[in-house]
């Protein structure tokens, strides 16, 4: 691998580790690869169905005949005020995880949602949404959810009603004796409902347990200013930016905003200047992908990191730690050139902590914050409204139940059988209750199954609520529909708990009063809006000096295997986990599907013996777990990360049930996290011997050398990227990535200067790979769901395709995300090939698919050069006409036809929202304006980076980013022609740090006859 | 033509003496080949494969019942490798189904006697084999229901197909390959389907061979007309030879993917296709005439002529292999290097060897007169014929889609049991229909064999009643 | 044994079966192509409806705009059929014990939905915008015909993709003045494909062709 040692004007790429190392496992692996394949590899996760609303509702009747089925109108027999059938509508709303909401708009098309949006006027969203939000609208959907109240005896099931539960609770929930687990929810409602509880029930108690919650950041701000505030960042002001592990812009409850705002200095053309992100971190997070300069190290060694960077910039008399990986050349250098950048921009640089790390060093890193000058400019302090939601919480509970304090336990959502901390031994804590245990669910989960009672609990599309954002804003959430199978939602619950059995509404009005305002027209603009500014803008803070922090060899040298704990992000802490959508959603880093799995360094991975698929026994603290490896690059030594929320034995007919002989999904990682490591311990691993076959999107497949070869010398061509001193020396540097002879065409260019003339740029520069367009177009195009045996077959649907690429060293790699989705290329090879004529270009550019033309002779596939097609290998919508999924039909979108099998697919721009907005203009009389049409990838995408609209119109955003001079055009040389043109990347290392590049643009002058790609 | 003035080279190759052995009278001929017809059993090795044959039937039904049941999913093929085992099937077969066409057609322009003894043989074999090829795109689409708009019939969509299509190309150029091979099969059969007939000794026999023969008695004008008609198909034929694989090349040429887009295509997918119809003809007459008691009319020198068009066609396909490279190489064009050298380096490295020993290497055996007259040499060898140029397909249609422009969609293509089962299945309906054939048609186009016969050139007219 | 030839008698099929061979194709080819087609199968559709009721008599002799009941047919793509509350607007006050009426009654009591059959079916793949045809001066007559002349409504064109485009490529003679839109006894005064040539340039019609104008 010599050749990527390289120091070239060009990035190397590359994609994987089986690729940059040819282990004898791998290449054993390719020879034996040959072999047949498993012909009935086929899931049956959820499907999609042919569906249409046309007027009100449709009843499809069962004569047949030479014609279409004979069809039957049922119109309302009352039609409301303004309701027009078949159009849509968008309602404010809103979404919590974790105890921290976001604002969306929900899209709903005659009584039934069908797309998240973000909520425009709500800063913590600003239209976009996070991948679990978009994913709501299955979850709504899903119909594995709970459909009733039942009870539950040594795990047998009986259904039973509100009522009858509603008469267990008033004799067992009450007074001493009594108790509440929660889940966290700074919900003004949810906390004045159980204020009131626990007025009710003076005696009674109450706990609270969140799985991946944020309580370490707010004691850290405790220690360092003795009052309970978080952190809320201004990523936008900031010239440099420290994110200790620090996942910022995806798995922080901001994280919208904070992408957003680090977007704003990444477009250097802009002139502001470009800002700087440094990454220190333990896995390789799609934010250490953004970061200009990176570092690996382990999660526990973030605090002498830390303690080492404060001595270095000397704002603090701390003595500075030694030794260990402190004494490295490279991470001197680091600390030395990151110290100089933070104190070159005191009042621009934030430190953002991860929420894994230990109070002090959140404590020390708010008081770097302070001195740097950053409070008011890039950071500023807000009230904290959470309670403490750790394993402590578990701690007490378990502790009242033994001494008889607790009787009784009432549990609102959450999964703690699942999910409690592995030493706890929830379920033989609730066995101890003996039956007078009640959980309020979605699902008839693990927790659900080991309580007395379930009851179904309302989604939160069902019900009014309200919640609190991270920068204290209120946010207004209006049902989009009513609850499908009668469930309550949380507020409802504790409100008939105290007997008063309101409404959600009536609750969340009153609290509304209370809190905000008493004013109509004020509660009208909230549930318009959906969202309430908060009342200040920050809490003003003294810092609080701290004793200086000790730091013991074993730590700086990184002594035996560490295992962190993180959320997943696909399904977090596993509530997402009987989501197809999240669960098929290829990793931001790892592009695995379906699963999650150790990860490891490729030289631990190689320590411990053991590459991606080996399966090892991980032990820690007693306990063991059999889990696969997957070999991240860039993940730190001697570290290793396993995900939440897999292993689910009663998530549903997707993500694992056991009692219908359903596998379970990955490995949970809650088997093996204690209360003491909840963030991190120390672990064992040994290999067992097994493989494990992981699905991922990209790596299908083992690289030779042949092909990484052929990868590493076109893919500075593919994602094109380059420093800032090289954008500034040339700033169309990218466009001189590739040479070649003028385009000569046999048909004559069709011009499309008249009419409309839709493109597209996608800006590599802030996209950070965060998913939100896959699956935003997914929810909006109904595409389906495969499974895991057809990802690994190759055949997942994702019209739009996040490809990754590593360049540079394994062991501390660069990372590049590039979303491809139909490019619309006015010469398109799909279209001449096609012998159906089922793909054929519309007057306006787009690449037009016709799927009931298709015939699925699967041509237009081949010679599509940026492999975008998506075919129906099978019946993908099979399991919809299965009894019980009705509801999943509900969801399709029917603006977009659903694909039968056989059949060919792809994006075309949200052509249907197109035709909405052109058909808008005209029905009202007017233009099409900038910005009327935005598909459902833009809208999603937090940083702006994927523009659309007319190139036909001077002023379109879409035209001033096409001659932005980082503009480029993929594989330009095949004459394509493409509509989709994408903005090469910009890297802002650091001048001490960056590798000498050889700028060399001259080595074309001498034809004259090159053109620029 | 004096004979005086002919080397002794030339006599050898027109001199009809020579491609029959032992000099056979016309009725004995006759009696020979469509005798076959009347054995009241055939031999019990014709049992033994038509039970095969029919087993195999079976299974490519219940595969393709399955596909359609079920979705093209049951195969192998993914993104980016959307075609794979069945189009290579298909090409396979196509390429098969060239031999007839070639022997019956161009060699009867070119008044190559010896292709009298194994015309009727690989035409018959060509439409089984084109029957066989036509199976495969049409079953490879996602929803065959809707293959028939493939076909411009007028509709209420006032939708035609797309002309432009190398696919639709297909159609025309298949069916009419189909269309003329089998008209031209069956018009040269006429005179001998009339010869069982006039032989029959059973009323059924009589009625289904007369009703096949046409009314033909052998008379001067039919023979006139005959003769006529048999020279404009042939001549009629001639350019299909060339056409449909060249057309059936346009699927993979007129693409853009690296290692399809080549202008070299039609040529050495024409060469290449005769060369695998030449093995197969090899390989199936070879226990033909074993079986059936032939070997003097299908001599060693019909066999040695077979090996010689093999060796010629297996080095114009070599050579297409190096000139592919060189292009690749020549043209700068980053892509089209790589898919060349991932062809012969890159994980299907082991396809595109065995391919090269199949086709190029084991061929070059026919260089020594012995061995392409030594049947335990020419048998194994033609075998890895057909093995090696179904693997060239297989290479040219996977390697290059699984690794085309863009590095992060490439994949290994893995073939299902459904896919094996499918192939093997269409050796099933290819050895049903040819098992079919010689037990019941006269596998030796007998009345022209007579005309090669010394007896037809004998000094004056010494003439037999044959018929 | 005597030989099979064909008697003489059987020449007669020789021209029979040379027509056959080529005739047959072309004839099933037909056969399929028209026989089958929309403007067969589809035109004189007219289903029984649950309650009778007379487009005849309410939109011919009673006058009532197509508007009145089908109200959202200017803004959306669905010209909505109305709902039950609407019928009772009148039948609140006339023929309140009618038989005919015993359904839109039960209706509007229990609030559940009659169950009318649909007469105009597009596939579900098809997308057809009411509002924007109006808006271009296309009459409902162009589609539905005389709807103001039917007891029971049926079908009267094919309402094939054949049938669409033919449209599409030559709307001319169905563009009207926009206020006639829904005057369904309209006639031009002057030849309406000149007159339809003027309005298309007033209104700007530009009809589309492309596969994604219909299906999505």
């Amino acid at each position: 691998m010599s050749s990527l040692n390289r120091s070239e004007n060009m990035q190397k790429h590359w994609r994987s580790l089986a690729e940059l190392e040819a282990t004898p496992e791998f290449l054993e692996k390719l020879g034996a690869e040959f072999e047949a394949g498993d012909e009935e590899a086929w899931t049956t996760s959820s499907r999609r169905r042919f569906l249409q609303l046309m007027g009100a509702s449709v009843a499809l009747a069962g004569a047949t005949s030479c014609t279409w089925k004979k069809e039957n109108i049922a119109p309302l027999a009352d039609r409301p005020e303004g309701w027009v059938p078949g159009t849509s509508k968008t309602y404010a709303s809103s979404f919590e995880l974790g105890g921290y909401g976001q604002g969306l708009n929900i899209t709903s098309y005659d009584g039934r949602p069908v797309k998240v949006e973000g909520n425009k006027l709500d800063p913590n969203s600003n239209g976009a949404t996070s991948t679990w939000a978009q994913a709501a609208m299955l979850e709504l959907y899903d119909p594995d959810r709970s459909r009733g109240v039942a009870q539950f005896e040594n795990g047998n099931e009986t259904e039973s009603d509100w009522a009858a539960f509603d008469a267990w609770a008033s004799a067992n929930l009450k007074g001493a004796g009594a108790a509440i687990l929660s889940e966290a929810s700074a919900s003004p409602s949810f906390m004045r409902m159980k204020a009131a509880w626990l007025a009710a029930n003076p005696n009674a108690k109450w706990f609270t347990y969140e799985p991946v919650n944020r309580d370490n950041e707010r004691m850290g701000c405790e220690l360092a200013f003795k009052m309970p505030v978080r952190p809320d960042y201004n990523t936008g002001a900031a010239k440099v930016i420290l994110a200790l592990d620090d996942d910022l812009f995806h798995m922080h409850p901001a994280a919208l905003r904070n992408a957003r705002g680090f977007a704003k200095g990444r477009r250097p053309e802009d002139g502001h200047g470009m800002n700087r992100l440094w990454s220190v971190e333990s896995t390789f997070s799609p934010t250490g992908g953004q970061a200009d300069q990176r570092l690996p190290i382990r999660a526990s060694q973030i605090g002498a990191f830390l303690a080492a960077l404060e001595a270095e910039m000397g704002l603090s008399q701390v003595a500075a730690p030694k030794g260990g990986f402190l004494g490295e050349k490279k991470s001197q250098a680091f600390i030395k050139a990151l110290a100089k950048d933070l104190l070159a921009n005191k009042g621009a640089a934030m430190i953002s902590v991860g929420p894994d790390q230990p109070a002090g060093v959140h404590a020390r890193a708010q008081l770097l914050n302070v001195a740097l000058g950053a409070v008011g400019h890039t950071v500023e302090y807000r009230p904290v409204e959470l309670v403490y939601s750790g394993a402590g919480e578990i701690a007490s509970l378990a502790k009242a139940v033994k001494s008889g304090a607790v009787k009784s336990l009432m549990i609102l959502g959450g999964n703690p059988v699942y999910n409690a901390p592995a030493d706890a031994d929830f379920a033989g804590l609730l066995a101890e209750l003996k039956g007078n245990t009640a959980h309020l669910s979605l699902y008839r989960d693990e927790t659900s199954l080991s309580c007395g009672w379930h009851v179904p609990r309302a989604h939160f599309l069902e019900a009014w609520a309200d919640t609190r954002g991270w920068d204290g804003s209120m946010t207004v959430a209006q049902p989009a529909i009513h609850p499908l199978w009668g469930g309550r939602s949380s507020i409802e619950l504790l409100s008939s708990l105290i007997g008063e059995a309101k409404m959600a509404f009536t609750l969340v009005r009153e609290t509304f009063s209370e809190s905000v305002s008493r004013s109509d027209s004020a509660w009208r603009k909230a549930v318009h809006d959906g969202f309430v500014a908060p009342k200040a803008k920050g809490v003003p803070v003294t810092a609080v000096p701290l004793a200086a922090p000790q730091f013991d060899a074993a730590t700086l040298q990184g002594e035996g295997l560490e295992i962190a704990f993180r959320a997943d992000a696909s399904v977090w802490d596993g509530r997402f986990a009987n989501s197809g959508w999240l669960q098929e959603l290829p990793d931001s880093m790892t592009k695995m599907t379906w699963d999650n799995a150790l990860m490891l360094a490729p030289k631990t991975a190689e320590a411990e013996g053991v590459t991606t698929g080996s399966m090892v026994t991980i032990t820690t603290a007693g306990k063991t777990l059999d889990a696969a490896v997957y070999v991240l690059p860039g993940h730190a030594q001697n570290a290793a990360t396993l995900t939440l929320g897999y292993g689910r034995t009663a998530a549903g007919h997707v993500g694992g049930l056991l009692d219908a002989d359903i596998r379970d999904l990955g490995f949970n990682a809650s088997a093996i996290r204690s209360s003491k490591g909840m963030s991190w311990s120390s672990a064992t691993i040994l290999a067992t011997g097994a493989t494990y076959e992981l699905a991922q999107t990209q790596e299908h497949h083992l690289i030779d050398q042949t092909g990484m070869q052929g990868r590493e010398q076109r893919l500075p061509a593919i994602a094109r990227e380059g420093s800032l001193t090289e954008f500034n020396d040339h700033p169309d540097f990218a466009s001189h990535r590739v040479h070649h002879p003028a385009n000569v065409s046999l048909f004559d260019k069709r011009l499309y200067d008249t009419g409309h003339k839709w493109g597209m740029t996608i800006d590599l520069a802030t996209c950070n790979g965060c998913n939100g367009c896959t699956i935003a177009c997914q929810s909006e195009n109904n595409i389906p769901v495969v499974g895991k045996e057809q990802v690994i077959a190759g055949r997942e649907m994702h019209w739009i395709r996040m490809d990754r690429y590593y360049s540079g060293d394994a062991d501390d790699p660069q990372a590049i995300t590039m979303p491809v989705s139909c490019t619309q290329c006015e010469m398109a090879p799909c279209e001449e090939v096609c012998p159906a004529g089922a793909t054929t270009h519309s007057s306006e550019g787009l690449n037009d698919m016709a799927y009931n033309r298709c015939i699925g002779t699967r041509y237009c596939a081949n010679n599509c050069p940026v492999k975008v097609r998506r075919f129906n290998f099978f019946d993908n919508t099979e399991a919809l006409s299965k009894p019980g999924n009705e509801t999943l039909h509900l969801m399709q979108n029917p603006e977009v036809t659903v694909r039968s099998r056989g059949v060919m697919e792809k994006c075309t721009y949200c052509v249907q929202r197109i035709h909405t907005g052109k058909h808008d203009a005209r029905n009202e009389g007017r233009e099409l304006r900038d910005g009327d049409i935005v598909p459902a990838c833009a809208q999603v995408c937090p940083t702006d980076a994927i523009v659309f609209g007319d190139l036909n119109d001077p002023e379109s955003e879409v035209n001033k980013m096409y001659s932005n001079p980082r503009n480029y055009e993929l594989l330009s040389e095949l004459n394509l022609q493409m509509r989709t043109h994408y903005l090469a990347r910009i890297r802002n290392p650091h001048p001490d740090l960056a590798v000498a590049e050889t700028a060399d643009h001259n080595a074309h002058a001498a034809t004259p006859e090159v053109h620029h790609g | 033509m004096a004979k005086a003035e002919l080397t002794q080279l030339d006599v050898e190759a027109i001199y009809p003496a020579n491609l029959i052995e032992g000099d056979p009278s016309f009725t004995q001929v006759t009696q020979e080949v469509a005798g076959i017809t009347e054995w009241p059993k055939p031999p019990r090795a014709w049992y033994i494969a038509f039970a095969i044959a029919l087993t195999l039937l079976g299974i490519l039904g219940a595969c393709l019942t399955y596909l359609v049941v079920t979705g093209v999913g049951v195969w192998g093929n993914n993104q980016p490798v959307a075609w794979g085992w069945p189009i290579v099937n298909f090409v396979f077969w196509v390429g098969i189904g060239h031999a007839g066409t070639l022997i019956s057609a161009v060699l009867f322009l070119f008044r190559q006697d010896w292709r009298t003894s194994i015309n009727r043989f690989a035409e018959a074999m060509t439409i089984f084999a084109v029957a066989c090829a036509g199976l495969f795109p049409a079953v490879h689409v996602g929803r065959i229901w809707f293959a028939y708009w493939l076909f411009p019939i007028p509709n209420q969509m006032s939708m035609w197909p797309n002309f432009r299509s190398p696919l639709l190309w297909d159609v025309f150029a298949v069916s009419t390959y189909a269309t003329v091979s089998l008209l031209f099969w069956y018009m040269g059969m006429i005179p001998d389907l009339a010869t069982i007939r006039d032989r029959a000794n059973t009323k059924i026999r009589r009625m289904a061979y007369g009703v096949f023969s046409l009314g033909w008695s052998g008379s001067n004008r039919h023979w006139h007309r005959y003769e006529r008609a048999y020279l404009l198909l042939a001549a009629l034929a001639t350019p299909l030879v060339l056409s449909v694989h060249s057309v059936v090349s346009f699927d993979f040429a007129v693409a853009q993917t690296p290692g399809w887009h080549t202008t070299i295509f039609p040529p050495y997918f024409v060469a290449g296709a005769v060369f695998s119809g030449f093995a197969m003809v090899v390989t199936l007459m070879v226990p033909a005439r074993q079986f059936f008691g032939l070997k003097h009319i299908v001599t060693m020198r019909h066999l040695e002529n077979m090996n010689k068009v093999i060796l010629t066609t297996g080095m114009i396909v070599g050579y297409a292999y190096m000139t592919e490279f060189f292009m690749a190489w020549y043209s700068g064009n980053q892509y089209e290097a790589f898919a060349f050298v991932n062809r012969a380096f890159g994980p299907y490295a082991w396809a595109y060897w065995t391919m090269v020993s199949c086709n190029v290497l084991f061929p070059q055996l026919f260089w020594f007169r012995k061995l392409r007259r030594n049947l335990w040499v020419m048998y194994p060898i033609v075998l890895l014929v057909n093995v090696g140029m179904w693997f060239e397909r297989f290479v040219i249609t996977v390697t290059s889609l699984s690794r085309d422009f863009v590095p992060s969609s490439w994949q290994y293509f893995k073939p299902t049991a459904i896919d094996m089962l499918t192939f093997l299945g269409s050796f099933g309906l290819f050895a049903t229909l040819f098992l079919l054939f010689v037990r019941f048609l006269p596998m030796i186009a007998v009345a022209e064999v007579k005309t090669v016969l010394p007896t037809a050139h004998a000094h004056g007219h010494k003439k037999e009643e044959g018929e | 044994m005597s030989v099979f030839h064909f008697p003489r008698w059987s020449n007669i099929f020789r021209p029979i079966l040379g027509i056959t061979s080529i005739a047959a194709p072309v004839y099933l080819t037909g056969l399929f192509a028209f026989g089958a087609s929309p403007e067969n199968l589809n035109v004189g559709y007219k289903p029984v409806q649950p309650v009778p009721f007379s487009h005849a008599l309410h939109a011919g002799e009673l006058g009532m705009d197509c508007r009145y009941c089908h109200n959202t047919v200017q803004e959306a793509n669905h010209a909505a059929i109305p709902p039950t509350a609407t019928c009772m607007n009148c039948h609140t006050q006339l023929h309140k014990e009618s038989d005919a009426l015993a359904l839109v009654r039960e209706s509007a009591a229990t609030g559940k939905p009659i169950q009318w059959v649909r007469v105009h079916d597009l596939p579900d793949y098809v997308r057809f915008d009411h509002s924007a045809h109006l808006h271009a001066g296309i009459s409902c007559v162009s589609c539905h015909g005389r709807v103001d002349q039917m007891e029971v409504v049926e079908q009267v064109e094919p309402l094939s993709m054949g049938w669409c485009l033919d449209c599409h490529r030559n709307p001319e003679p169905n563009i009207r003045p926009k206020s006639e839109v829904f005057n369904l006894a309209w006639q031009a005064d002057e030849a309406p494909h000149i007159l339809g040539a003027k309005l298309r340039k007033e209104y700007g019609v530009n009809p589309q062709e492309d596969c994604s104008t219909c299906h999505r």
